[in-house]
């Protein structure tokens, strides 16, 4: 037994000794190349597909497993990937492989031949509002607020937002404030003699109508609510602000007055003025005022975006200032990120991407932690062109994570993938209503829209109900 | 070699050095599992490339483990059913036999006669005359503090019932001073019932608050050992011709215990110089105890039978015998120290300058899992008990100091002895938090630039395979747990086997929580010097065994 046990002992260490170096070697993208007979460094592809189980082409080749799956002993160069999958679109791309590098592929969006799509309401319908539920979806069918209805989508039901025979139904409406991620929003209405100024509130699975007439003294240029306390609005009249309480129906008129810029978060409003942040705190009898100079300059340049501007928050300390010229700055970059024309934005926190818009382009902004103490160095800006050839873009959604956005354009709706290598992919959906709202929900992927001809509710499915996002192992096709 | 086992008592050098030992250990293990996470924060490259080389080392020492679990299991089948008393036979008439040939039918019973005339004739050639085995006589230690009467029993009637003739057999039940009435009661009542069998059932109870003395079982089995001496002495029956066996208060001999035992001590030709280790089973109680307890202990019997078949490094562990003689000469039992079961085994290798041994022997004692009153009380019982068995690090700094003072046991041994020591303890705490937690780290914290990299992809991949590779370790492992699985009783269904298969899926986690954890316990306080107390187990049995 000694001497078996020795033999033994030693047949395993000369295995390790061979095999750990070679384990080590493949794990670095070594393989040995028979033609050289030499090691040669290889790369590897990881590609992941929405939904799964494509197959793989790299130039004519196909590839054994389908997606997921890791590609690996690949020779560095040039290649054509190509994924198929019956009943999508075929996908393609040109990529380079890098020795000792990985390519990743994550969550490529196969785009099916036959988008699946559903009528909602057969009926001609003006405008689709934009509102946080992923159960209702708000709609008017003419200027008048007695034509403003809420869909139940679980139910189907569709119900008026104001009781029938209200003294308000039959005011024409004019300038409407809503936030996206926002369950209200505030509607001007009526004669200019004899505004009106009326609050939408969805709460306890109703709506509530409040006139807020009697608390806004004038012409204001702005209506804005942090959405995590939809109770406080700002009303901004071009450089003053009031505050109005919509839990006891109180203002607190000229809260703000002579500022440049104004912000609400987190239940702070922050006002600018001389080049200067300041943060009060609106919810106690006094305005506190605290100095936040650090926020708006930097090391780099002075901030001086024109007022008056919104300030909007972004997470860990990164701001944004919109001008209602239209320009857009972040506070860690003196130069604008738009000069002028800015149609939107939407903020991505779990990538820490914001994309941006004007009428022609549409933009991001990655925001990446670098070595820096303070905010305006904490991060470094990488801002990337995903689409100049723009005639009218409305509006752009994220779609999760990242790496997708839904965007409308001169009435057409198109899916836009962003590639980590390569050119972006671009697909047109559909036609929709121009000028006309977009609702897109990330719990069910659905998107909401109104049909281009008959002005229909209509729904599309964007992302596909099961395995969404979720990864399989990798499988060998049989 | 003179030297006092013990870390109690030490001039001030000796101190330093104890001292500086006993924190290697914890230290060391620390180091792999705080410097694998660092690693694996600021150099992910490096971290996961030694954790390749890591699991296929893992993987190949887990497929050379099963070769020998399963070549020992063979050894263990093979000798289930001899008949020893006729093997002893076989060597009491050694001189006068003219050929060594034994017949056998079976591919077994070939294999261990092949075995067994290999011993005799070694004996032959080298003209080692063993005593007669009816000059054989074996004392049983059976420390009792807590246990009742339905623990203990069980053992004696196996001893009693053995193969080897009981009137050669003297039990001493070891009883503490401050064990309860009912203890000594029950002490009492078995002495009266067995003593008549045996050559004698004593009870000794050992006296508290014996000076030098800590609350530990290996003081109360010295002072059993040392009255069974004088009654020996009495009888004059030499030491040489004695063999003793310390066991558990629970511990449940086979049958053939005995007969296997003395077979063994007659066919080794250092039998003064040696220890005898059978495989420890834990079967008293085993449908009795929860799924994760069944797996950890029927895993303890598993590294006994993989260290069975290294005997040149196998170390005593738990229930086990030895030459009396040697006991008497060494000094007993350590009577301050918790691992009594090991530390005998060094005390008597550094007194004989390396020239002990221990031989194991392929029949099994049965003990008791150790259970509560619910999952908790079971859990903790668990805990404590396998952290009082990684307790066993204690003798790795009184090795060590007995290695350096020693100029007779070569340095080849020296060295060989404290890797295999160190190793297996720091192998104990850490393998299973790098396997189970830490392998995966390198992933958890990459960058971005290591996120693009190959070997961001390929390493887990790697380590997957491996992993599944391990699978087929484990299967080994399953089929070996069911056959070394008692009788089914017939109350309990077949569905018990079926359910102890699937319990082995939770082996990642159990190991984790109640094996490498208890250990990286125990190491930590030896290295801050919070040193532990001896802890009964608590002993329950719902049927009995």
């Amino acid at each position: 037994m000694r001497l078996f046990r020795k033999i033994i002992f030693f047949l395993f260490l000369a295995i390790y000794c061979v095999v750990c170096p070679w384990m080590i070697l493949y794990s670095l993208g070594y393989i040995y190349n028979p033609l050289n007979q030499k090691m040669t460094s290889t790369g590897v592809i990881s590609i992941s597909t929405i939904p799964s189980g494509a197959d793989v082409y790299l130039g004519n080749r196909h590839y054994t497993y389908y997606t997921p799956t890791l590609i690996d002993k690949m020779l560095p160069g040039n290649y054509n990937l190509g994924l198929k999958l019956k009943g999508y679109k075929n996908w393609t791309q040109e990529i380079s492989v890098v020795s000792g590098e990985a390519l990743t592929f994550e969550n490529i969006f196969l785009i099916p031949q036959e988008w699946s799509r559903q009528v909602l309401l057969p009926k001609e319908i003006d405008m689709l509002m934009s509102f946080n539920r992923d159960d209702l979806l708000i709609f008017k069918t003419g200027s008048q607020l007695k034509n403003y209805f809420s869909y139940e989508l679980k139910s189907k039901k569709v119900k008026p937002l104001l009781v029938p025979g209200s003294a308000l139904g039959d005011l024409g409406d004019g300038q409407i404030f809503n936030d996206s991620e926002s369950s209200q929003f505030f509607v001007t209405a009526g004669p200019f003699w004899g505004k009106k100024y009326i609050l939408f509130r969805y709460r306890h699975n109703k709506f509530e109508v409040m006139d807020l007439t009697r608390l806004i003294s004038g012409k204001f240029s702005a209506v804005t609510w942090d959405p995590e306390n939809e109770d406080t609005l700002l009303i901004v009249y071009h450089d003053d602000v009031d505050i109005i309480n919509v839990k006891d129906l109180s203002v607190r008129p000229k809260y703000a007055v002579d500022i440049d810029g104004y912000g609400l978060y987190k239940q702070r409003f922050y006002s600018i003025s001389d080049n200067n942040i300041f943060r009060l705190a609106y919810d106690k009898p006094t305005a506190e005022k605290e100095g936040l100079s650090e926020l708006l300059k930097s090391p780099r340049s002075e901030v001086r975006p024109a007022s008056p501007y919104e300030i909007k928050f972004l997470k860990d300390g990164i701001v944004l200032f919109l001008n209602i010229t239209g320009s857009l700055h972040v506070n860690l970059d003196s130069v604008p990120l738009v000069e002028r024309g800015l149609v939107g934005f939407a903020y991505n926190k779990d990538k820490n991407i914001l994309v941006y818009w004007t009428k022609n382009m549409i933009k991001i902004a990655r925001f990446s932690v670098s070595e820096g103490k303070d905010v305006s160095s904490r991060y470094a800006i990488k801002t990337e062109t995903l689409y100049k050839d723009g005639r009218d873009i409305q509006k752009c959604v994220w779609v999760r994570d990242g790496n997708h956005l839904l965007f409308t354009d001169n009435g057409q709706l198109f899916f836009l993938e962003i590639e980590p290598y390569g050119s972006n992919h671009i697909e047109a959906i559909t036609t929709l209503k121009n000028h006309t709202d977009i609702y897109y929900s990330e719990k069910y992927g659905v998107l909401y829209y109104l049909d281009e001809r008959t002005g229909h509710l209509s729904q599309l499915q964007i992302m596909p109900q099961e395995g969404f996002f979720a990864r399989t192992t990798e499988k060998t096709k049989s | 070699m003179k030297f006092v086992y013990s870390r109690h008592n030490l001039v001030s050098s000796e101190a330093v050095l104890e001292r500086l030992f006993e924190i290697i250990p914890g230290a060391l293990s620390w180091l792999i599992i705080i410097g694998t996470a660092l690693l694996s924060w600021k150099n992910p490259w490096v971290a996961a490339i030694l954790m390749i080389a890591f699991i296929l080392y893992w993987l190949l020492r887990l497929v050379y483990m099963n070769i020998f679990l399963i070549l020992s299991y063979g050894r263990l089948a093979v000798e289930e059913k001899i008949d020893w008393q006729k093997r002893l036979d076989d060597i009491d008439q050694l001189d006068s036999r003219k050929d060594i040939a034994v017949v056998s039918t079976n591919i077994k019973e070939r294999i261990s006669a092949y075995i067994h005339c290999k011993q005799l004739k070694y004996l032959r050639d080298h003209n080692i005359a063993p005593p007669l085995s009816k000059d054989i006589y074996h004392l049983v230690i059976i420390p009792v503090i807590k246990e009742s009467r339905g623990i203990v029993e069980p053992g004696i009637v196996n001893i009693v019932n053995g193969t080897y003739p009981a009137k050669r057999i003297l039990v001493i039940i070891a009883v503490e001073e401050n064990a309860v009435d009912m203890i000594k009661g029950d002490a009492k009542s078995l002495q009266e019932k067995y003593k008549g069998y045996l050559l004698d059932l004593e009870i000794v109870i050992h006296p508290r608050d014996i000076p030098g003395e800590a609350r530990v079982k290996g003081a109360n089995a010295t002072y059993a050992a040392k009255y069974a001496a004088q009654y020996f002495a009495k009888l004059n029956i030499p030491n040489e011709n004695i063999i003793v066996s310390c066991f558990d208060a629970d511990t449940v001999a086979r049958p053939n215990y005995f007969s296997c035992l003395t077979y063994s001590f007659l066919t080794t030709p250092e039998r003064l110089q040696t220890s005898y280790q059978p495989v420890p089973v834990y079967y008293n109680n085993i449908w009795d105890a929860p799924s994760f307890a069944r797996i950890i202990d029927i895993g303890a019997s598993f590294f006994q039978l993989i260290e069975a078949t290294n005997p040149d490094k196998l170390v005593t562990f738990s229930s086990h015998s030895m030459s009396f003689k040697a006991l008497v000469d060494i000094g007993y039992w350590p009577v301050d120290m918790i691992s009594d079961d090991s530390a005998i085994f060094w005390k008597a290798f550094i007194h004989y300058d390396g020239e002990y041994q221990t031989v194991p022997i392929y029949t099994t004692v049965s003990m008791d899992i150790v259970t509560g009153k619910n999952w908790r009380e079971t859990f903790t019982s668990i805990y404590k008990q396998k952290r009082r068995w990684a307790w066993g690090v204690e003798n790795f700094p009184i090795v060590m100091r007995a290695f350096l003072k020693s100029t007779t046991i070569s340095f080849a041994k020296k060295l060989s002895y404290s890797f295999k020591l160190l190793d297996s303890f720091v192998s104990w705490a850490t393998w299973s938090f790098l396997l189970s937690l830490l392998s995966w780290l390198p992933s958890v914290f990459a960058n971005m630039e290591f996120e693009s990299s190959a070997i961001y992809y390929l390493a887990p991949r790697i380590q997957t395979s491996l992993f599944s590779l391990a699978s087929a370790g484990l299967i080994v492992c399953i089929v070996i747990s069911l056959l070394l699985l008692p009788k089914q009783k017939e109350s309990e269904p077949f569905f018990f086997r079926i359910l102890h298969v699937a319990e082995w899926i939770f082996i990642p986690v159990v190991v984790l929580v109640l094996s490498a954890l208890p250990a990286l316990d125990a190491q930590t306080r030896l290295m801050t010097g919070r040193y532990m107390e001896f802890w009964v187990t608590d002993k329950y049995r719902k049927t009995p065994s």
